[in-house]
C-alpha cells in the first residue's frame, strides 16, 4: 500500500532522529513603515523528534509553538539555525525541491473548516495531496479510497462535500490528504483542539494507531497538557518564543522543574478536582514582544525571581533528572502534585440491574 | 424555600420561513437556589447555550418558546420589551465567551461600564465614573483610572473578559450567567479568571450558572451540574456526586475519553462511536442509544424521561450504579 513516489530522495540513515531543529529563531516584521523593530517569535529553539515518536510543544498564544511549526515546515521563512527533516537542509530548499521535500513532511491543522477546499468534495480534497506531489492519475482513485480506510472514514464519503460532514469527519479527512504522500513526519497544529470532546478521543487514537503501524512522527502542538501527557513521548515547554523545558513526557509531569511549567500543570482544571483555592500561581500576562522584559522572560511573573533572573536570561541547561530547564532556579522550585483528588469512578463496566 | 430561578419544561424550537422547525431544547427543568452555583455541561449542539439564552429572552424571533421561566418569582416569558430592559443588566448579567464581540469596539470601555450603572443604578455621571474604576479594581485591572480611556482593542484576551465580568456584575446581579467564559483564554489566564468569578460569587452571594464543554472548568467551580445532550439534560446532580459515581452512559463516557494528568494512561482513550445528532431530535426513543455501549430494544422504543425529585435524577432506561442511589 505504500506509493513510494521518489526513491531518489536521500533517506534518513536509520538510526539519525528525522527531524533535527537547532537554534532556529523566526523574526516577524522589521521592514514595515510602523514596525521597524519587527518582533521575534521563536528564539534558538532547538529539538530533535527520532522515528516514530512524538514530541509535544505546549505554551500560550503568543508563545511561539505555531511559528516554530511554520517555519520547519517552511511555510515561513526563518531567520537563523539549522534545520534537517529526513536529511534534508528545509532552510536551503527553494522551488522544485521544496515542493519535492513537502512528501517527508505535512500538516494538520486546528479548524478543518477552513483547511479543506469547500468546493471540492472529500475525495477530491485528499487526491489534491496526491496530485501536488506527482503520480499518475488513474491510480488516485484507488490510494483516495485507500486513505480513507485508513482513516476510518467509509469509501462512500468521498463523494461528499465537507459541509456534508462532521467536524471529526472533517478531521479525518485532513489527516487523510496529509498521509496521502506518505509523509514521515506529521505536524499536528491544535489539531483536536475544535471538536468536541468525545469526537477528540476517537482523533487521539487514530493518530497514535497510525504511528504505531507506519512508525510516522509527530510534532504535535497543543495548549491543553492533558492531551500531550496521552500522546507524546516528549514535551517541550515553550514561553516567549523559548523552550524554556524539555524531555520526557512521565518526567515533565512529574517532577516539573521551570516554574512556569509548574504552573501550567495546576492550572489545568480536572474533573473531580475539588475547588481550588486559589487556582492561579501566576498574576499577570505573557509580555509584549515590542517591550521584552530584562533577564529570563518570565521573571516579572514568576514567583521565585530574584535579582540574577532581572539580569541574566538563563540557558537551557540540562538538569538531573533528565529535563533540560532554563532557570535559574531549577533546583530550588518546588514540584507541584496537581489536584490532590484522586479517586477515580468506577468503570462502565458496572452492574446496571 | 423559594428558588431564584426555575425553568420547568423549556422547550425550544428554531421555525424557518417554510415552517420547518429544528429542535434546539426538550423539557429542560431545572432551578437554581440563591447564590448557587450550577454547571452546565455538553458538546456542541447539546442546546445548553440556547437554554440559557432563553431564560434572558435573548434568542432570534424565529424561535418558538414554550415551558415556564420564573425569576424571582416573576414570569421571565410574560415580561414586556422595557420590562427585560429593567430586569437584564440589574438583576441578571451575562458574560460571553469572545470577549472582542462582547464589547464595542468603538466606544472607549469607560462609557460601557458606567451605561450599565447610569440606566439601572440612577448613578450620576460622574458617581458611574467613581464605581466604574472601583469595579475595574476589583477584576483586577491595574491602573484603572487610565483604562477607562482605552479602547477593547488595547485589552488582552483575558483583560478584556474582566471587562465583561466587571460590566456583568457592575448592578450586583442575583445571577451572572456565563457561557464559555474562559474557552477563549489561555489555561494560567483561565485560571486567574475563574478564581476572579468566585471570590465575586462569594462576596456578593451570587448565583451563577456557567456554561462549557470542559468537565474540569465546570467542576472545580460548580455546586450541582447538569449534563445535556442533544437538547434534553440527561442526569444532573451534586459535583462530587456526579463526577464519582455518574450514572448515565453518557457521563460515564464523556469522563473516560478525557485523558488525565494523573494515574495511569490508557494506550488507548475510551471513545464514544458515531457523533451528536444535529438538528431533528428524536421523540420516541432515547437520543444517545445508537452511541450507548449499554443500548438494548426499550433504549430504542421509549424515551426515558428525567425524574423530577432525587438527588441525581438520570433519563435513562439502564443507568449505572443504580442499587447505590436508586432505592
Amino acid at each position: 500500500m505504500t506509493a513510494v513516489i521518489d526513491p531518489a530522495a536521500p533517506a534518513s540513515t536509520g538510526d539519525e532522529p528525522v527531524v533535527q531543529v537547532r537554534e532556529l529563531t523566526v523574526r516577524y516584521g522589521g521592514r514595515g513603515l510602523f514596525n521597524r523593530a519587527g518582533i521575534t517569535a521563536a528564539r534558538r529553539v532547538s529539538f530533535n523528534i527520532e522515528s516514530g515518536r512524538t514530541l509535544g510543544i505546549a505554551g500560550e498564544s503568543g508563545s511561539g509553538k505555531s511559528t516554530v511549526a511554520r517555519a520547519i515546515t517552511r511555510v515561513i521563512d526563518s531567520h537563523a539555525g539549522q534545520v534537517l527533516v529526513a536529511g534534508h537542509d528545509v532552510r536551503a530548499l527553494r522551488g522544485r525541491g521544496l515542493r519535492r521535500f513537502r512528501r517527508h513532511m505535512q500538516m494538520v491543522f486546528q479548524d478543518p473548516y477552513d483547511s479543506l477546499n469547500s468546493r471540492l468534495t472529500a475525495g477530491q480534497n485528499v487526491a489534491e495531496g496526491l496530485v501536488a506531489a506527482g503520480g499518475r492519475r488513474p491510480d488516485h482513485t484507488l490510494r483516495v479510497r485507500e486513505l480513507f480506510d485508513r482513516v476510518g472514514l467509509p469509501v462512500s464519503f468521498t463523494d461528499r462535500y465537507p459541509h456534508q460532514l462532521s467536524g471529526g469527519q472533517r478531521q479525518r479527512v485532513s489527516i487523510a490528504r496529509a498521509l496521502a504522500v506518505n509523509p514521515q513526519v506529521l505536524v499536528c497544529d491544535e489539531a483536536v483542539s475544535a471538536l468536541d470532546v468525545s469526537i477528540r478521543a476517537q482523533i487521539l487514537n487514530l493518530l497514535k494507531d497510525l504511528q504505531e503501524r507506519d512508525g510516522i512522527s509527530l510534532l504535535f502542538i497543543s495548549h491543553d497538557l492533558s492531551t500531550l501527557r496521552f500522546i507524546a513521548d516528549e514535551i517541550a515547554i515553550m514561553y516567549f518564543g523559548q523552550i524554556v523545558e524539555v524531555g520526557p513526557a512521565d518526567v515533565i509531569f512529574a517532577d516539573p522543574r521551570h516554574p512556569y511549567t509548574q504552573a501550567l500543570i495546576a492550572a489545568v482544571p480536572e474533573p473531580g478536582a475539588r475547588r481550588r483555592y486559589p487556582r492561579s500561581r501566576l498574576a499577570g500576562e505573557a509580555p509584549s514582544h515590542h517591550a521584552p522584559p530584562p533577564g529570563c522572560p518570565f521573571q516579572p511573573r514568576c514567583p521565585l525571581a530574584t535579582e540574577v533572573c532581572r539580569q541574566q536570561d538563563p540557558a537551557l541547561l540540562p538538569h538531573r533528572n533528565g529535563n533540560r530547564v532554563a532557570c535559574h532556579h531549577a533546583d530550588d522550585a518546588v514540584a507541584v502534585t496537581a489536584a490532590p483528588d484522586a479517586a477515580a469512578p468506577a468503570s462502565i463496566e458496572e452492574d446496571r440491574s | 424555600m423559594t428558588h431564584l430561578l426555575e425553568v420547568e419544561d423549556l422547550t425550544v424550537d428554531f421555525v424557518s420561513g417554510l415552517g420547518a422547525a429544528t429542535s434546539a431544547v426538550r423539557q429542560v427543568t431545572f432551578s437554581v437556589e440563591p447564590g448557587q452555583r450550577v454547571g452546565i455541561v455538553g458538546e456542541s449542539g447539546s442546546g445548553k447555550s440556547v437554554t440559557t439564552q432563553a431564560i434572558m429572552r435573548l434568542v432570534a424571533d424565529t424561535a418558538r418558546i414554550d415551558g415556564r421561566i420564573r425569576f424571582d418569582g416573576q414570569d421571565v416569558l410574560g415580561l414586556t420589551g422595557s420590562q427585560l430592559a429593567a430586569w437584564r443588566g440589574s438583576d441578571i448579567g451575562i458574560v460571553f465567551q469572545d470577549p472582542m464581540s462582547s464589547l464595542n469596539p468603538l466606544l472607549r470601555i469607560g462609557p460601557q461600564i458606567t451605561e450599565v450603572l447610569q440606566r439601572h443604578r440612577g448613578l450620576s455621571k460622574h458617581q458611574a465614573r467613581e464605581q466604574a474604576i472601583r469595579l475595574l479594581q476589583t477584576v483586577g485591572i491595574p491602573d484603572a483610572e487610565r483604562r477607562l480611556r482605552d479602547f477593547p482593542h488595547s485589552f488582552s484576551g483575558g483583560m478584556r473578559q474582566r471587562v465583561c465580568i466587571a460590566i456583568a456584575v457592575a448592578c450586583t446581579p442575583k445571577l451572572l450567567i456565563a457561557d464559555e467564559p474562559t474557552t477563549a483564554l489561555d489555561v494560567t489566564i483561565q485560571a486567574q479568571v475563574l478564581d476572579l468569578l468566585d471570590e465575586l460569587s462569594e462576596q456578593h452571594g451570587t448565583a451563577v450558572i456557567l456554561i462549557s464543554h470542559d468537565l474540569g472548568v465546570v467542576s472545580s467551580f460548580c455546586d450541582r451540574i447538569l449534563i445535556m445532550y442533544a437538547g434534553r439534560i440527561m442526569e444532573s446532580g451534586p459535583t462530587e456526586q456526579l463526577i464519582s459515581a455518574p450514572r448515565h452512559p453518557y457521563t460515564r463516557a464523556l469522563l473516560d475519553s478525557i485523558p488525565r494528568l494523573q494515574g495511569q494512561l490508557p494506550g488507548r482513550l475510551p471513545t464514544i462511536a458515531g457523533a451528536p445528532p444535529v438538528g431533528v431530535l428524536t421523540e420516541d426513543r432515547c437520543s444517545f442509544a445508537s452511541r450507548c455501549p449499554r443500548a438494548e430494544d426499550r433504549c430504542w422504543q421509549q424515551q426515558p424521561i428525567l425524574p423530577a425529585a432525587g438527588s441525581q435524577p438520570v433519563a435513562c432506561h439502564f443507568p449505572l450504579h443504580s442499587e447505590v442511589i436508586g432505592q
